[in-house]
């Protein structure tokens, strides 16, 4: 891993704030575990059982993951296998609190059943998102954990809130729209807020990763797909248990199984925490602290607004009958999710241009300084994801694969050069002015390296 | 700065989804309160006498007042609609767990509901079960043709299996 340009003894402010947060979640889920055991019975009481272990073990599994690439290259794939083995005991623990949760009873196997269909295109989705960077991709580990967070921690977070908002409109509401539209507020403001925070503590604990509004897409739409990744686990199996009896069980869960992961996708959570994680994106590369707070909000806020418009709305659209039903449920998802989805599009294409425009100056400027990491004939190459994937496939035809991950690496390296020098010459760098180019020498040095 | 100048265009985005998102909120809370308009408690409460096993053949309710039910079971709530003002327009209400309403009385003068105290649920077309979930009855008050108070409520849930 690579120093940031101003490295410090110590740590910086943002690490106490992170670790606030961090406390105060964990502080708020066993509280939550304790109040829900206590007023909606035993059900909740078995899902703290299992789901507070499994929670624990996802933030164990994260922090030793992340330690792995801090450590000596020889230690990391025992610390990488050891957060497998604890990630993969949280994840089974969480099946089996949707299992209870859901009251299916008789097996997990629909859960695991569910969750098995679902992998496939959640990590479509996964790839497609992170290769939506075109310029540096996230680390996969960072990608895993945003997913993890969605999957595991964010689900958790939002269980107590939405049955107890259900419990209190039930017991206080009139049946219908007005009823549908308190809920909608409660889960728009909760799960936003649950999500949301992964990407708030991304960008507070890892900001050599954060580079920009690219980056804040990406997290936040990983998180996204962890989330949906759970609740269409959750939702096929409570479908499932309702539809068993009568005989199309499978089937009903077969059809959320489309509409949450081939229809919905990348709509639906997917775009509502890519927006909080784009408003996260813009702050980072704001000068003023007021500008910042307007630019988180103002993202957290659209992503409450087309999380709740969905769920609240949703009754309103005309579907038809027969066989034009099905092009209307269609036609709904593209319709109500749609505008948002594309918002989230023209953040990336916005930020994709500043971020490529930004790149191509400082890969000028690197080459006009005469250190030979980047020759001027390189800088047309760097700058276009197609000319570099062209070059790439060229060495590995001519020479194999072992020259073609080196490019690569060396083709990523120069890149991380030019972006340390984007954020340099912007003036976000933290702390103390000493040193500020240490980062950048230890760049050019491993890309004379890997040129050598 | 001039470098600073390249966030601009994304900042202002930012800011201008913060006053849309806003503008939807609101609506929101205009939806809400026209479904849930302020104003409307009268103080007066239905009597929900239980809910109660039931045979449709006879469309007569036997045994204890219950909470329980299987998929399998037929029930039915007992409502004292003299307990309401007579002129007072007001409903029965059947919802399943999925939100639909699965049977009904009304919505008529409480004074004209007196023969229809037994409330059962039906059985949704095209099924042979009850789905399994929480259900919940509800008496609820008219107003302009739209529900505006709940005068009472009772929930029950309906197992899978017996």
């Amino acid at each position: 891993m690579i120093a940031a340009a101003n490295p410090r003894p110590h740590r910086p402010p943002r690490y106490r704030l992170a670790i606030a947060l961090a406390g105060v979640l964990v502080i708020c889920l066993f509280l939550s575990s304790f109040v829900t055991s206590l007023v909606l019975g035993a059900i909740p009481s078995r899902i703290s059982l299992f789901g507070l272990p499994a929670i624990a073990l996802v933030a164990l599994a994260t922090w030793i993951a992340v330690r792995a690439f801090d450590r000596d290259p020889a230690e990391r794939r025992r610390h990488l296998l050891r957060a497998a083995v604890i990630l993969g005991i949280a994840l089974l623990l969480w099946l089996l609190v949707v299992d209870l949760f859901l009251f299916t009873g008789d097996v997990p196997v629909v859960a695991l059943i569910s969750a098995l269909a679902c992998v496939p295109t959640t990590a479509f989705g996964i790839w497609v998102v992170r290769r939506l960077d075109r310029n540096e991709k996230e680390p996969w580990r960072l990608v895993m954990v945003a997913v993890a967070w969605g999957a595991v921690v964010a689900t958790a977070l939002v269980i107590w809130a939405n049955t107890s908002l259900g419990e209190i409109a039930a017991n206080t509401l009139v049946p219908g729209p007005g009823m549908d539209a308190f809920t909608a507020y409660g889960a728009g403001f909760f799960e936003e807020i649950a999500k949301g925070l992964a990407v708030v503590l991304l960008y507070l604990v890892m900001r050599n990763e954060f580079d920009d509004v690219v980056d804040g897409i990406v997290y936040g739409a990983c998180v996204g797909l962890g989330f949906n990744f759970m609740e269409s686990i959750l939702y096929m199996t409570h479908i499932y248990a309702i539809f068993a009896a009568e005989g199309f069980g499978g089937f009903a869960a077969g059809l959320q199984w489309y509409f949450r992961q081939v229809v919905g996708l990348f709509f639906g959570h997917a775009t509502y925490t890519a927006l909080v994680g784009a408003g996260i994106g813009v702050a980072r590369q704001l000068p003023r602290p007021h500008q910042r707070v307007l630019a988180i909000a103002g993202g957290w806020l659209i992503a409450i607004a087309a999380h709740f418009a969905w769920d609240a709305w949703l009754q309103f659209f005309p579907i038809g009958d027969g066989a034009f039903a099905l092009i209307g449920v269609h036609l709904r998802t593209i319709l109500m999710d749609g505008p948002f989805t594309a918002v989230v599009l023209l953040l990336l294409a916005m930020g994709l241009q500043v971020e490529g425009s930004a790149l191509r100056r400082q890969l000028q400027l690197e080459a006009a300084n005469g250190s030979g990491a980047i020759a001027p004939a390189e800088v047309g190459v760097l700058t276009s994801p197609w000319r570099r994937w062209q070059a790439r496939m060229q060495v590995l035809t001519l020479s194999g694969l072992s020259a073609y991950r080196r490019l690569a690496r060396l083709q990523q390296v120069q890149l991380n050069l030019a972006m340390e020098r984007w954020h340099r010459e912007r003036q976000e760098l933290e702390g103390p002015l000493e040193g500020p180019l240490e980062a950048e020498e230890e760049l050019r040095r491993q890309v004379l390296a890997l040129k050598a | 700065m001039q470098t600073r100048d390249e966030v601009g265009p994304l900042y202002r985005t930012m800011v201008t989804l913060g006053v849309v998102a806003v503008v939807i909120l609101v609506a929101g809370l205009v939806d809400f309160f026209a479904f849930e308009p302020l104003g409307q408690k009268t103080g007066a409460h239905a009597t929900v006498q239980g809910v109660f096993h039931y045979d449709p053949g006879t469309h007569q309710v036997s045994g204890n007042d219950s909470r329980r039910f299987t998929i399998d079971d037929s029930f039915a709530a007992v409502v004292d609609w003299t307990s309401l003002p007579t002129p007072m327009v007001v409903a029965g209400r059947w919802y399943n767990t999925l939100g639909t309403a699965v049977g009904g009385v009304g919505p008529r003068p409480a004074g004209e509901l007196g023969d229809e105290s037994v409330v059962p649920v039906k059985i949704p077309e095209g099924f042979k079960h009850n789905i399994p979930g929480s259900y919940s009855f509800v008496v609820e008050r008219y107003s302009q043709g739209q529900p505006v108070e709940v005068l009472a409520r009772r929930l029950v849930y309906v197992r899978s299996a017996a």
